[in-house]
């Protein structure tokens, strides 16, 4: 199936930035760094639109470019083994959750969090991730567990995923 | 697990805020790179022993830069692989007067690129040619046709013209932006295991 250029840059634009956030990118930069995919896959897009995995070769220029990008700049992630103080107030439940599942994904190595990321958020298939990672399936399921254990591990996130923050 | 991390991804990314697409900036810078990609080349072919017009037809027609998209239907552990491509079909015959590399083709970049020789060389392959690993770790060079060319290790004789290093719209990380360039322009000859 064939896509236009603005029909595919408008369907997934938000979930190409958030996964770029996800990653570890700051939101403007996200959004740079999307702009910059986008733009490049816009040159192709004639091949790209008839790929059999447009969305797989997408995330791989987008992971190309959060790598390259990686290498100019320092994203500040600095994993705390602690979340902020209490007081907040009840309508933050929603923000400590976001806060404690972005720390966690911080904690995993660059590797483990684009591949949880592209299975869990951009719900890529293991086939499409090792197109996007440009490695072998294998190494995508590799990833992934280990990705799993340290975040099963992580004792902010396991309160939450047993309800503690909702 | 796996469904509690789905919903929780999903859910931390809704709450990050996005900007509307911003579709008309996208497109223009796009076509800024696929202008400048054209404009680049054009000014910065050198061909060793020959002349650009003869070397490099139609280098100023309809260019799209950018690494190759998939487009075959892969085993389950075949992983395509993104070369950087020129826009032009082989077709040059092996002619005195145009430039050849020849040396061992070998994998760099985790296996994303494919370049040759001991000083390893960054290749822009012809237009449609793409790489594709496999379970047994080899690692092949395809052409337009999705048929082997080359293997990594083989010893290959490449045809085509240098390329003054430039800033390139495709796929950078397989592109120093100080190196020369060899684009081919003819189906690689493997010489040598």
């Amino acid at each position: 199936m064939t896509h236009s250029f603005e029909e595919y840059v408008a369907a997934r634009w938000s979930r190409l930035v958030r996964s770029a956030v996800l990653m570890g990118a700051d939101r403007h930069a996200a959004e740079d760094l999307v702009q910059t995919t986008l733009a490049k896959c816009f040159v192709a897009w004639p091949r790209v639109s008839r790929a059999q995995d447009p969305d797989a070769y997408v995330h791989r220029v987008l992971i190309n470019a959060l790598t390259d990008s990686r290498r100019r700049r320092w994203w500040g992630e600095t994993p705390t083994e602690v979340l902020p103080e209490g007081g907040l107030p009840d309508a933050a439940d929603e923000v400590v959750r976001d806060d404690a599942l972005r720390r966690a994904l911080l904690r995993l190595t660059l590797e483990q969090r684009q591949v949880l990321v592209l299975r869990y958020y951009a719900d890529l298939t293991e086939a499409q991730i090792a197109s996007a990672l440009g490695v072998a399936v294998g190494t995508v399921k590799s990833r992934a567990a280990r990705g799993l254990a340290v975040l099963e591990a992580d004792p902010s996130l396991g309160e939450l995923a047993n309800g503690g923050g909702r | 697990m796996n469904d509690i991390l789905h919903d929780l991804m999903r859910d931390s990314a809704d709450a990050i805020p996005t900007s509307v697409a911003p579709i008309a900036a996208i497109t223009r810078a796009g076509r800024r790179r696929r202008t400048r990609a054209v404009a680049l080349v054009a000014a910065a072919v050198v061909v060793l022993g020959g002349t650009a017009a003869a070397a490099v037809p139609g280098l100023a027609g309809d260019h799209e830069a950018g690494p190759a998209a998939p487009t075959r239907h892969y085993a389950p552990d075949d992983v395509p692989v993104f070369l950087p491509e020129s826009a032009f079909d082989v077709g040059v015959d092996k002619q005195e007067d145009h430039a050849s590399v020849s040396g061992e083709l070998v994998a760099t970049q985790d296996d994303r690129c494919l370049v040759v020789g001991d000083d390893q060389t960054p290749v822009f392959w012809p237009h449609g040619y793409e790489g594709e690993t496999h379970g047994d770790g080899s690692f092949s060079l395809l052409d337009e046709q999705g048929s082997p060319v080359a293997e990594v290790g083989d010893t290959v004789r490449l045809t085509g013209g240098w390329l003054e290093p430039a800033s390139w719209s495709g796929d950078e990380r397989c592109i120093p932006d100080d190196r020369k360039v060899f684009m081919v322009q003819a189906r690689p000859e493997v010489v040598g295991p």
